[in-house]
């Protein structure tokens, strides 16, 4: 157990590093332009780069750090968590190394050319800045993805057995569907949101709609309804049919159901690990999806031992009537 | 929960749908609250006819099984209906014996009156 906790400390660590750096980067910027840095910064740039938002100089470090340290710490905390999901690890180290990049290199070129302009209303931020913070950020993403390596294989599943089944009559349809809920992405989205909108009025950063979006779709997807149809498997939304996410039975080689833990499936909401996609909204009750390009599908839903026997029967219904057909 | 319908039966389809969700609120598997698939949806994966599932869907309303609004969907009432649920099912079943034994309607009828009565 030692070597889990020191392992996934020192995973966490890692994550949190290049906000850390980035946050000291900026810090150091901030001092040795002190004197040049007018009262008021401009803070956002129009699409041409022409300043049209401003903040006092008293709040860009407070917003800085708030903005870094947080970022770094929900980081952090997402790394030192995931237990045993090398995939989505390897996708977090490369995520933090980017962002923290992104966040690091808009704040000090903010503070550049409020630095080197006679008056905040002057003051542009010539397009390439973007691109290049962009290029910058995907690059170091990138060496986080090299250096954090592939990782163990996720340690494997019960072996074959055969999947159960559900006898229909001839001519009779089946239609079996559950909701499942998140407490955790609503409590998240309704956070994020929140978040966003704070951010918005209380200071202009440029990172509030992207924040209030993914809170809104975090909330939307709270929620979904599970179906097994004459179609395959569908997953959307409760409260509208689309979008929606659908394995057609043909893709289908056999289901089955088991408990299985969120964070062994690599966490909460969609996830995407080698040879595994996710849609976890809980622990507990899942259904597993082994699909005929021999990856794994995999949703939490109550129930799900009914929805595996139905999808195999359908599924075998379905072989039969192509086998007919020709 | 499960939804099964037999297109060959001489049973209508609505009926059917009805029977499934009564089914399914008196074993406990729909609790009260808890949202049925749109009908839109629902005859969508079955492949039958959208009236067809509202059929079913206002047949469970007039049993007071469950709520339909418009813009909401069809929520399953509060008011005890796995109880309820069940004595829908005796009820079903009494009927389908009767008619099978060849007795009339008023024949029916009349046996449930005089248990009724004779408290």
């Amino acid at each position: 157990m030692e070597v889990i906790v020191t392992r996934a400390w020192r995973r966490a660590a890692v994550v949190a590093l290049p906000f850390v750096l980035a946050w000291a980067a900026v810090l150091a910027v901030y001092a040795a332009l002190r004197d040049r840095l007018p009262d008021r910064l401009a803070t956002h740039f129009g699409p041409g780069g022409q300043a049209d938002g401003f903040t006092g100089l008293g709040a860009f470090l407070p917003v800085a750090t708030t903005l870094l340290l947080l970022s770094g710490l929900i980081a952090a905390a997402l790394a030192y968590r995931s237990l045993s999901a090398p995939g989505a690890q390897r996708m977090l180290v490369a995520m933090a190394y980017g962002t923290a990049v992104l966040l690091g290199y808009l704040h000090i070129v903010t503070l550049w050319v409020n630095a080197s302009a006679a008056r905040a209303a002057d003051v542009t931020l010539p397009l390439w800045h973007l691109a290049l913070s962009f290029a910058a950020a995907g690059a170091v993403g990138w060496v986080g993805w090299l250096l954090a390596g592939r990782g163990d294989a996720p340690a494997d599943e019960p072996g074959e057995e055969a999947g159960p089944r559900l006898p229909l009559a001839k001519g009779e349809a089946a239609v079996w569907t559950h909701t499942v809920g998140s407490p955790v992405l609503a409590v998240l989205g309704v956070g994020t949101t929140l978040l966003g909108v704070v951010l918005a009025v209380a200071a202009d950063t440029g990172a509030e709609t992207a924040l209030i979006v993914i809170g809104l779709i975090s909330a939307a997807l709270s929620r979904c309804r599970v179906t097994v149809d004459r179609r395959g498997l569908s997953v959307a939304p409760w409260f509208t049919p689309r979008p929606r996410l659908r394995i057609s039975l043909g893709r289908i080689k056999e289901a089955t159901s088991r408990e299985a833990r969120a964070l062994s499936l690599g966490g909460w909401g969609y996830r995407i690990q080698p040879g595994r996609s996710a849609l976890v909204l809980r622990s507990g009750d899942a259904l597993f999806l082994r699909l005929v390009t021999g990856k794994e599908f995999v949703v939490t839903v109550d129930d799900a031992a009914t929805a595996a026997a139905l999808l195999n029967t359908l599924v075998e219904r379905d072989r039969t009537a192509t086998g007919a057909r020709g | 929960m499960l939804f099964r319908v037999d297109l060959g039966s001489p049973v209508p389809l609505g009926d059917q749908i009805a029977a499934t969700v009564r089914g399914a609120i008196a074993d406990g598997t729909l609790r009260p609250g808890e949202r049925l698939p749109a009908a839109r949806t629902l005859a969508d994966s079955l492949g039958v006819n959208v009236h067809t599932v509202l059929r079913g869907y206002q047949r469970l309303r007039e049993e007071d099984l469950i709520d339909l609004r418009r813009g909401r969907g069809a929520v399953v009432t509060g008011e005890q209906p796995p109880a309820r649920a069940r004595l829908l099912e005796g009820v079903q079943n009494l009927v389908d014996e009767a008619r099978a034994l060849g007795l009339s309607d008023e024949e029916v009828l009349s046996l449930v009156r005089t248990r009724l009565a004779g408290g």
